[in-house]
């Protein structure tokens, strides 16, 4: 995930509240899913969620922890993914377990976030974006700290081949623009065999 | 007696010399300091108290526990040094002096003892209040080998030899030593004897005739008036644990109270080679021997550090390793106890070869150990289960691990039955692990059939397969995460990225 930032950089002096209304919406939403949290704060161009945030989830493996977190969402977070970080003692401060030296979660590919989150606002509106976007997000930040703290209990030196990762920096983004060609042409072929 | 002033001040200058050492931050001995304490009675001392003190719930019962062990420890190590001896142990609630006897007169720790034991029955228990239990004592007589190392940065002085080890072995033992009583080797007829247990005799301290000679009464009367009434002044003030992610973490200046487990290794089989190097009296085979030991605890360092997460190193007792895993919160703990006693065990027997001791004079040799952290799932509003501690001694800081993991881990390693390349789990341990790594454990019996209600042991070969298949199916686990349905739309398999 990048880490520069958001294209909607707003002077703190100017700020409109209104500018900053679906990333506060998206706030509230995702602390609800926390197990403990502080206030939501407002700094010069994020949105903050703080809190700790209960690893369990349907379909990822059990661990029992909770992990410190630590949202910033950007006003226009529909394409910039939200950045975040996380505090936790346990957390393998190294880009290849995808976390930075200062605890940031490299969580998802930022082209991905976009291209999944244009599709749904198109179909569903904003309001079905925010509880996609909500999930999304909570699932891989839950998902790579489960990977964390499965790695520490197991002792793991090395990301294990068989865990989902992109490649790091462009490759990575390659790798998504190819998977996405891949699927555009399957779509197609659905379509016209379809319309045939 | 010209003989003994000799040796006391052979000893004193060898501890001298090491203890400047030490004062330099961390201690990384270039030469290995090596010494045959000859000639020296091993006494030990135990005190109990009442388990809510030994494992205190709370800050206030910690703080006392840690005023109780300050002044017991400061009571050894100023009977020890009045007497030309040396505490070389503080292990908690247990502590370990060196009295140097040429004459092998039975009645020097007897009086000894006594004294002691008087001391801590009129000073320290007034210290302790309610929760005093009681105080007993074991000796024995012999040479020992004393190697001092540095264990992870922590000064451990290991005493090798059956003299130095036996007594331990004795406390340990079921029936225990009573109170007030000296377990002395049956070899020494001593008249007040009150029951013979396998080779040793107890005294009873209130009852048994010291001969009255002016050295034995100088001896009493020195220990008697060098302990003081009360324990140093001053608050203490506990530390807030901040672990890093792993690695090394250290018990400081101020003590900390935390939640985690112990694991104790003890070097089974260590002892033949002991004493065989002391039996041969050649200088190479006991420098062989410190290099050995030495070697080990390299390794061990190299195991602390490459865990994968915290360990807090305690100072060896003699060959026996002791080791805290802290966790930070009570969920973390909880989650540790599903498998982290199991990979410390399989880690430990694996990366601290005891291969560089294989196939020398004296036979092979092997871990067993000994794990152990709760006995009950700890309360939410709990402190934690361990104490971790640095006990000051005039001469030398000892840090201790406090807390039911720390007793029942030695209990678990002494645990008569269990034999080498074994691990004993304290059996309210079981329950937390995960059921494939818990299904390898049995229930073991001690050499009378009885079973051993406290622990179940498994052999490390056993445990490493175990873990071995419980690591495959756990990345299994997470490598099978799919796509997922929100609000009828498909979110993609997560996917981790890293761009700068």
């Amino acid at each position: 995930m990048s880490s520069r930032a958001p294209i909607g950089m707003i002077d703190p002096g100017s700020r409109v509240l209104g500018e900053f209304g679906e990333a506060l919406s998206l706030a509230c939403r995702l602390q609800r899913a926390f197990s403990e949290s502080d206030n939501i704060s407002l700094a010069p161009w994020w949105v903050v969620v703080r809190g700790s945030l209960d690893l369990a989830h349907e379909d990822l493996p059990e661990t029992g922890v909770a992990g410190p977190l630590s949202v910033y969402i950007p006003a226009d977070w529909a394409i910039n993914p939200p950045h975040c970080f996380s505090e936790a003692v346990w957390l393998r401060r190294d880009i290849d377990w995808h976390v930075g030296a200062d605890g940031q979660l490299c969580w998802v590919l930022p082209d991905e976030w976009a291209a999944r989150n244009s599709e749904v606002l198109g179909h569903g509106g904003i309001s079905v974006l925010k509880r996609y976007s909500s999930f999304w997000l909570l699932r891989n930040v839950k998902y790579l700290l489960t990977c964390h703290h499965v790695g520490r209990e197991l002792g793991l030196v090395k990301w294990p081949a068989s865990w989902p990762q992109y490649a790091h920096f462009q490759r990575g983004r390659m790798q998504f623009q190819k998977a996405e060609r891949r699927r555009r042409i399957r779509r197609e072929m659905t379509h016209s065999r379809e319309d045939g | 007696m010209n003989g003994l002033k000799a040796r006391r001040v052979e000893l004193s200058e060898f501890f001298r010399r090491q203890f400047s050492a030490e004062e330099a931050t961390g201690y990384t001995p270039v030469d290995i300091p090596v010494s045959v304490a000859e000639r020296c009675w091993h006494i030990y001392g135990d005190l109990r108290l009442l388990s809510e003190l030994e494992a205190p719930p709370d800050s206030a019962l910690a703080k006392k526990l840690l005023k109780v062990l300050e002044h017991y420890s400061h009571a050894a190590d100023a009977a020890a040094e009045v007497v030309g001896g040396h505490l070389i142990e503080v292990q908690g609630q247990r502590v370990h002096v060196l009295l140097p006897d040429d004459h092998q007169n039975p009645w020097r720790p007897v009086a000894f003892a006594r004294a002691f034991t008087a001391a801590v029955y009129s000073k320290v228990a007034r210290t302790v209040g309610k929760h005093f239990q009681g105080f007993s004592m074991a000796c024995d007589y012999g040479d020992a080998v004393l190697v001092r190392s540095s264990f992870a940065g922590v000064l451990s002085e290991v005493s090798l030899g059956d003299s130095a080890n036996q007594p331990a072995k004795r406390m340990g033992r079921t029936p225990g030593v009573p109170a007030r009583h000296l377990s002395i080797p049956s070899r020494y007829r001593i008249q007040g004897t009150q029951r013979l247990v396998k080779g040793w005799q107890e005294l009873n301290l209130e009852a048994v005739r010291v001969p009255v000679t002016s050295e034995l009464r100088e001896l009493e009367a020195a220990v008697r008036d060098v302990i003081s009434d009360e324990p140093d002044e001053g608050d203490i003030e506990f530390a807030v644990p901040r672990f890093r992610g792993s690695g090394l973490t250290y018990a400081g200046s101020k003590p900390f109270q935390t939640f985690g487990f112990c694991m104790r290794a003890d070097l089974d089989g260590f002892s033949a080679r002991v004493r065989s190097a002391q039996n041969s009296r050649n200088p190479e085979a006991i420098a062989q021997l410190a290099h050995d030991i030495h070697n080990l605890m390299n390794q061990a360092e190299g195991f602390a550090k490459n865990f994968g997460k915290p360990v807090t190193p305690l100072p060896w007792a003699g060959d026996c390793a002791n080791l805290l895993f802290p966790a930070e919160t009570r969920m973390e703990h909880l989650a540790d106890m599903k498998v982290i006693p199991v990979r410390a065990s399989v880690e430990w027997t694996k990366h601290v070869s005891q291969g560089a001791l294989f196939g020398r004079e004296g036979g092979a040799v092997a871990w067993s150990i000994g794990i152990a952290g709760d006995e009950s799932e700890p309360a939410y509003n709990s402190n934690g289960n361990l104490l971790v501690a640095t006990i000051g001694s005039r001469r030398r800081p000892f840090p201790v691990g406090i807390g039911p993991g720390v007793k029942w881990s030695l209990a678990g390693e002494q645990a008569n039955g269990l034999g080498a390349e074994e691990t004993a789990l304290f059996k309210p341990n079981l329950q937390t692990l995960e059921p494939p790594l818990r299904k390898v454990f049995e229930s073991f019996c001690d050499q009378d059939g009885k079973e051993n209600g406290n622990f179940e042991k498994a052999r490390h070969r056993d445990l490493e397969e175990a873990l071995d298949q419980h690591k495959r199916d756990r990345i299994k686990e997470i490598s099978t995460v799919g796509i997922a349905s929100e609000a009828g739309y498909t979110v993609v398999k997560p996917r981790s990225y890293w761009n700068d």
